[in-house]
């Protein structure tokens, strides 16, 4: 993939980790919690800039997966590397990475500015240099007349928005989303799917999603690993998976519930020509 | 496993296209119809079974009601087979 970087950090990032292909790595990682194992001998690659999203039903690991990355929860077995080094023993709030929930998790009582310098103050950015990277924030995500509104204020698009400027704002290393459109509506989610898009183009960042629409993980992704019971069932192209599934699981996973469209009746009535049908 | 927007449906009268040697068939009675704005799903009863066809509503599309006879046909390379 063509990885455009823009930021002066991933540069810097960059430069340095040029002979490692693999930016994000799971290496047969297992998590249980108590007997139950929640995340089996999973491993997986994300290339720089790439966008991937791991989909699947509840409780089939994908949100532990995200959980383990972020250094929530750290792995009963294995090893998740980030640029080729072991981020065991990093926590997470030194990780560098921007998250978005599906909560959003905004500050409520501070502003929309103060909501995006807070990730810069914590880094130790002094004011002056905080305020105008606010604004030009803000302006790529076209709300530059709301910095001085509380979160309530707004509505759930634009805080939608907010929540990916903030977790943008201080050049991470990678991005992980968790069910990012899941509390916007239907019009809305199409055109955040657009927008998010336009944004990982425009940023290049590498990002991590987790999800359980069918059509988000379709709409965004470089690509998809659909996942299963805590291990991975496949992985592939958005296009690759709806068009060529290995299994009945992701055939019948990768469509829009209001279609639920997979034939599991087996028709032994025969066609015109060839052989019987069973489809 | 075909998805449904491969199929497509018919009369049981309509002319049958020039790429019959790519194509199967099954011919089947409509069991419901289901308008959803630009889609249209048909749940057809096909012998002991049910298939499921989605089509993008357009103009000069002949719709089918519950009862009716209709065939449903599909190309050959449009079929996956898959692990149950």
């Amino acid at each position: 993939m063509n990885v455009k970087l823009p930021s002066s950090l991933a540069e810097a990032d960059a430069s340095k980790e040029t002979d490692v292909p693999a930016h994000i790595e799971f290496r047969t990682v297992t998590k249980m919690y108590g007997a139950v194992t929640a995340v089996r001998d999973l491993s997986l690659t994300v290339g720089r800039g790439e966008f991937v999203t791991i989909l699947g039903p509840s409780g089939s690991g994908k949100t532990t997966a995200l959980m383990l990355l972020a250094g929530f929860v750290a792995p009963t077995q294995g090893d998740v590397l980030i640029a080729g080094k072991s981020v065991a023993a990093v926590p997470s709030y030194r990780r560098d990475q921007g998250i978005v929930f599906q909560s959003y998790a905004l500050f409520p009582h501070l502003t929309v500015c103060q909501n995006l310098e807070f990730p810069l103050e914590m880094r130790g950015m002094k004011a002056a240099e905080r305020l105008p990277r606010v604004k030009r924030m803000l302006e790529r995500v076209h709300l530059k007349d709301f910095g001085d509104r509380l979160p309530s204020q707004l509505s759930g698009g634009q805080q939608q928005r907010i929540a990916l400027a903030r977790a943008l704002i201080a050049d991470p290393p990678f991005l992980l989303l968790d069910e990012p459109l899941g509390a916007l509506d239907r019009n809305l989610r199409e055109q955040m799917q657009i927008e998010m898009k336009s944004l990982h183009q425009e940023f290049g960042i590498t990002t991590i999603c987790v999800t359980h629409d069918q059509e988000e993980a379709l709409t965004l992704s470089d690509r998809i690993i659909v996942m299963r019971a805590g291990e991975i069932e496949q992985t592939g192209t958005p296009e690759a998976l709806y068009d060529r599934p290995a299994t009945s699981f992701v055939a019948n996973f990768l469509v829009r519930p209001i279609s639920s469209t997979f034939l599991t009746s087996r028709l032994n009535q025969r066609s015109s020509r060839g052989p019987p049908l069973f489809l | 496993m075909i998805r449904p927007e491969r199929i497509s449906i018919s009369a049981l009268t309509a002319k049958k296209g020039t790429d019959t040697e790519k194509r199967q068939h099954v011919t089947g009675r409509v069991k419901d119809m289901i308008y959803a704005g630009p889609l249209r799903k048909y749940h057809v009863r096909v012998g002991s079974g049910e298939l499921i066809v989605r089509e993008h509503c357009a103009t000069g599309q002949t719709v089918f009601k519950p009862g009716e006879e209709v065939r449903l046909d599909w190309l050959r390379s449009d079929v996956r087979f898959v692990k149950i």
